[in-house]
């Protein structure tokens, strides 16, 4: 039996260290993840290997750390990602929380935007179906380079080639280069901020909807409950929020919210 | 389910129909849109039709122009399959009676989620 190489001890030291920070547990059988995500980060930051980037993260240099939190957080995203969903909030999710928000401001939140296709297709879908709504999009993301490119509002070819209608394409998005800029007005709906989950705090609210897809399912048990319980502070009383497909067996803690489910999606109640 | 591509490339016919075929479709492809055209003139049927816009002979657009006004084929949905990437030629191609439109380079994810769009389903979605 050989010691454990320092690349190995360092890499379990970042995985315990960086689980805290972003609630993102990865198994102790997949160290190929963890190092090939990093990787990124080191050839970006010109570090020397493993070793160095963990010493540069206890060291407090937020930089490098920003960027592994960046590196281990999945951004997997598209516009209008799961039909489905999107389908039942337009025709039915949506009409009956607008109507509830009469004479006020809508408010949404889309928790873990990633790079902004959540939060844009929700503006979108509000400013095409309800013209002249009053209406704020709060998006929110635990890594800062993503919504800093968020805040751009370009995107390359590959990404409004997925998901977006082109009929919406053609109507939110103007080209610049070899990118597409969504027009400032929709821009200008949604609110991106750096935001952890497991923080309390967090935009301001209280939210109608909240969009959390795709995102539970990398937490750990205790993670998750408190995802929960912060968010439970974040929605309005008859407010909904909205799990990814793959979440719908992901129970809530007891007395914060209660079940819903059509067809081909399931979303929770704030009680 | 059927679906008929036309594209003036032989790699781009080959790598949609990989990718329709992956997607249950059985795929007659066409190097041009003319012979597309007649191919439907002659009794083909098919629910998907992919068109490149710059081919010789009839373009994309005017294909999708002609099979929109005989109005034979109003089941079919029709997108094109292009490297034109203004809003204002989508928008056209849009106006002209496409469906959906897809930008070159095409991903199979991603022209699966166009033709999720139009409402085809897979049972592993």
């Amino acid at each position: 039996m050989t010691a454990p190489s320092v690349d190995a001890v360092e890499l379990a030291w970042l995985r315990g260290y960086l689980a805290g920070r972003t609630g993102v547990v990865v198994p102790d059988d997949r160290p190929d993840f963890l190092s090939g995500r990093l990787g990124a980060v080191l050839r970006a930051h010109r570090l020397d290997g493993i070793k160095q980037l963990a010493e540069e993260i206890r060291g407090g240099n937020r930089v490098v750390l920003g960027a592994a939190i960046d590196a281990l957080t999945t951004h997997e995203t598209s516009f209008f990602r799961d039909p489905d969903v999107w389908a039942w909030l337009e025709l039915e999710g949506l009409p009956a929380l607008v109507a509830g928000a009469a004479g006020r401001e809508f408010t949404a939140w889309s928790a873990a935007c990633s790079t902004g296709q959540e939060p844009l297709s929700l503006a979108m879908l509000l400013a095409e179906r309800w013209p002249g709504l009053a209406f704020r999009v709060a998006a929110t993301d635990i890594s800062p380079g993503t919504i800093e490119r968020a805040r751009t509002g370009m995107y390359p070819v590959l990404e409004v080639n997925r998901g977006l209608p082109a009929r919406r394409l053609a109507r939110w998005f103007v080209r610049t280069g070899l990118e597409y800029r969504v027009q400032p007005e929709l821009l200008a709906r949604v609110h991106y901020t750096v935001h952890s989950l497991l923080d309390r705090g967090g935009p301001a609210g209280p939210f109608d909807l909240v969009m959390l897809r795709n995102v539970l399912i990398y937490l750990g048990e205790h993670d998750r409950e408190q995802a929960f319980r912060n968010l439970a502070m974040a929605v309005r009383p008859g407010g909904i929020v909205v799990l990814g497909t793959a979440e719908m067996l992901i129970e809530p803690p007891a007395g914060l919210f209660t079940r819903a489910r059509a067809s081909k999606t399931s979303w929770l109640v704030r009680t | 389910m059927k679906a008929i591509v036309m594209d003036d490339s032989r790699v781009v016919r080959m790598m949609l129909r990989r990718t329709l075929e992956e997607l249950s479709f059985e795929v007659t492809d066409f190097p041009d849109a003319d012979s597309g055209y007649a191919w439907l003139q002659h009794g083909g049927q098919a629910d998907l039709a992919l068109v490149d816009w710059n081919m010789p002979g009839m373009t994309g657009l005017e294909f999708i122009q002609r099979v929109r006004q005989e109005g034979a084929h109003d089941q079919m949905f029709l997108v094109m399959v292009t490297s034109e990437t203004a809003p204002e030629r989508m928008q056209l191609a849009l106006d002209s009676g496409a469906d959906e439109y897809v930008m070159k380079p095409v991903v199979p994810s991603g022209l699966r989620s166009k033709l999720e769009m139009l409402g085809f389903r897979w049972s592993d979605a």
